[in-house]
């Protein structure tokens, strides 16, 4: 049923909480988040600002704690416990194990070395290998992410590269060490469409090569449709619908899903659909479900009472609504 | 007679200077745009970053000035007049931000801000300004228990509206609207664009509507501009662009946006 019966996961993270100290004492911004990632698999993170898709990566890979953030619950990689590992750890497997790139490449990256000492560097930090042995290593990276001359290119500075170009070379460093994960955090989102579309491309071309998984955290539904296997929809710090990216889009089983679907543009004067409302904010969340107040499904005292749990709905997907079985979403073909 | 003519608008950057100061090295930023904007109507102008959009709707309202072609707004060329006398035009032509945080004041109430445009350019006393800005804000849909808020303590979604509620305070004709959505959220990203059509509707605005995003600009706008490196490559209405666009930029551009509808699905509806 759910993908928490599947074994063999190479990521699997249950019941994951983080918070934040604050004047009003912890507030909580990503509740309960469980879902997995297969290897080789492409699992989209979806959601707008404040809905902890990007806190619950960063806990993953272990950076919440050094802003000061409290992770409970359990993040597995190929069976290690990474919610709790010692930072000497925590070192060793990122980079290795797991990577991470996101939407600002260029604040990523050391504006005083050039690129190639820099993966080189990252190549050295895990890999017992001489320092020529790891440049060439940062040569052929430069070169598998698409950067014409890279032996040239590796000498120069991180300001001598267009914002494409240093997506690139985020993820030639992120994938120097042949990770089995890449968390990739909006990578596209400051790009122009024609750039955005050749770091797809390419992400998508070294997942096949490679059978690197990817976890793909992004807003953009687009995005999602061109590149998932399995989506994963987060709404106000919680998962509220789980599912493969087709039968996502296809017929969606929370009303918030088909918000996200409804608000896509869809060609010439037509008037776009908006959910009304906002975000409610983590530390004044309401009693029952968090998108009531916003959802046109919404049935007083049912909805706005009790807290929903993510429960199967069948085939295989999980959503957080009290209603998915009473009504009828649409998704992306219906019209 | 357009409410908006664009002849042969051109900026170009000195990016280096000899020893003497002489120009060694030339930036061409916009480079002989000509276009027309009805009233009442979007149109668009999009392209990728660096394409010279943004260089286009600050020359149109002499926010950078423009060193060729002219600007005919309401059938007289507002590029000649000086300053002062640009001025009466000027309040009919105004601009919404990406950024609306950063083009409100923080130190200033949102009803407070909303007024003020009254005061630069009028000297309108406070009960006025105050009752002006009351009646836009409600207009865009601002809650009266915001009214005294400062823009740190709203939502980006609700910071746009406030600075389109400015926007309309000196009751203009024309919005010039730099990439007003790029940073909301996908669901406050429709609430806005809704909220731009009906005050367009009610108002009678034209907007000349700056935009990297091509589906956004199918949906919402009625002609289009595709600019590539300072110039305008293709112009038309929204159907030609999407249905037949002529320039390779344009095709390649269309090609390029991620699709919504994913692929096994376009296929199964099809057949």
């Amino acid at each position: 049923m759910t993908t928490t019966a599947r074994t063999g996961s190479l990521l699997d993270v249950r019941g994951l909480s983080v918070s934040f100290p604050s004047p009003e004492g912890h507030v909580t911004v990503a509740s309960d988040v469980t879902f997995d990632v297969g290897a080789g698999e492409v699992v989209g993170l979806v959601g707008e600002s404040g809905s902890g898709k990007t806190v619950s990566s960063l806990a993953i890979s272990g950076l919440v704690a050094t802003q000061g953030g409290r992770v409970e619950g359990s993040a597995r990689l190929d069976g290690t416990e990474l919610i709790g590992l010692p930072e000497k750890e925590l070192w060793r497997l990122r980079g290795a194990q797991v990577s991470m790139v996101f939407q600002q490449a260029i604040r990523s990256l050391n504006p005083g070395l050039t690129v190639g000492e820099q993966i080189a560097e990252t190549v050295r930090r895990h890999r017992d290998v001489s320092r020529k042995a790891a440049w060439a290593r940062a040569v052929e990276m430069l070169d598998r992410v698409g950067i014409p001359n890279p032996s040239v290119r590796a000498r120069e500075y991180p300001h001598q590269f267009s914002g494409g170009m240093c997506q690139r070379v985020m993820i030639a460093m992120a994938l120097c060490c042949d990770p089995r994960l890449l968390i990739a955090d909006e990578p596209t989102t400051a790009l122009d469409v024609t750039v955005q579309r050749r770091i797809l491309d390419l992400l998508l071309e070294l997942r096949a090569e490679q059978d690197i998984a990817i976890l793909f955290i992004t807003h953009d539904l687009g995005v999602i449709a061109e590149t998932c296997d399995r989506v994963v929809v987060m709404y106000a710090g919680e998962v509220v619908e789980r599912g493969t990216m087709l039968d996502l889009f296809r017929r969606p089983r929370h009303p918030y899903t088909q918000g996200l679907l409804d608000a896509i543009p869809r060609g010439r004067g037509r008037r776009l659909v908006s959910i009304p409302g906002t975000v409610p904010p983590p530390a004044a969340l309401p009693a029952g479900c968090r998108f009531a107040a916003r959802c046109r499904y919404a049935e007083a005292g049912r909805c706005d009472t009790v807290h929903p749990v993510l429960r199967p709905v069948g085939d295989g997907r999980v959503a957080r609504c009290v209603r998915a079985d009473e009504i009828e979403l649409a998704g992306v073909v219906t019209a | 007679m357009s409410l908006l003519e664009v002849r042969g608008l051109g900026k170009t950057y000195v990016t280096k200077r000899s020893f003497l100061g002489r120009p060694v090295d030339r930036l061409v930023a916009v480079d002989d745009v000509t276009f027309s904007v009805e009233a009442g109507e979007t149109f668009a102008v999009v392209g990728e970053s660096g394409a010279g959009k943004s260089t286009t709707g600050r020359l149109i309202l002499r926010l950078i000035e423009p060193d060729a072609g002219s600007i005919v707004f309401d059938g007289i060329d507002v590029r000649a007049l000086s300053r002062r006398d640009f001025r009466p035009y000027r309040r009919r032509m105004q601009m919404v931000f990406q950024d609306a945080y950063g083009s409100l004041d923080p130190r200033v109430t949102v009803h407070e801000s909303v007024g003020e445009p009254l005061f630069i350019h009028f000297r309108t006393g406070r009960d006025e300004r105050l009752a002006k800005a009351a009646e836009l804000l409600e207009r865009v849909g601002l809650g009266r228990h915001l009214f005294d808020r400062y823009p740190g303590e709203l939502s980006g979604g609700q910071l746009q509206r406030i600075a389109i509620a400015r926007a309309l305070t000196l009751n203009p004709a024309l919005i010039v609207c730099d990439e007003p959505v790029a940073a909301l959220d996908v669901s406050i990203r429709a609430q806005v664009l809704n909220l731009m059509k009906d005050l367009q509707e009610q108002l009678g605005l034209a907007y000349v509507f700056i935009s990297h995003d091509l589906s956004l600009v199918e949906a919402f706008a009625d002609r289009i501009a595709v600019m590539s490196q300072g110039r305008v490559v293709e112009q038309g209405t929204v159907d030609e662009i999407f249905t037949d666009p002529k320039h390779a930029y344009t095709k390649q551009l269309l090609a390029a946006i991620p699709s919504p509808v994913p692929q096994a699905l376009r296929e199964s509806s099809l057949g």
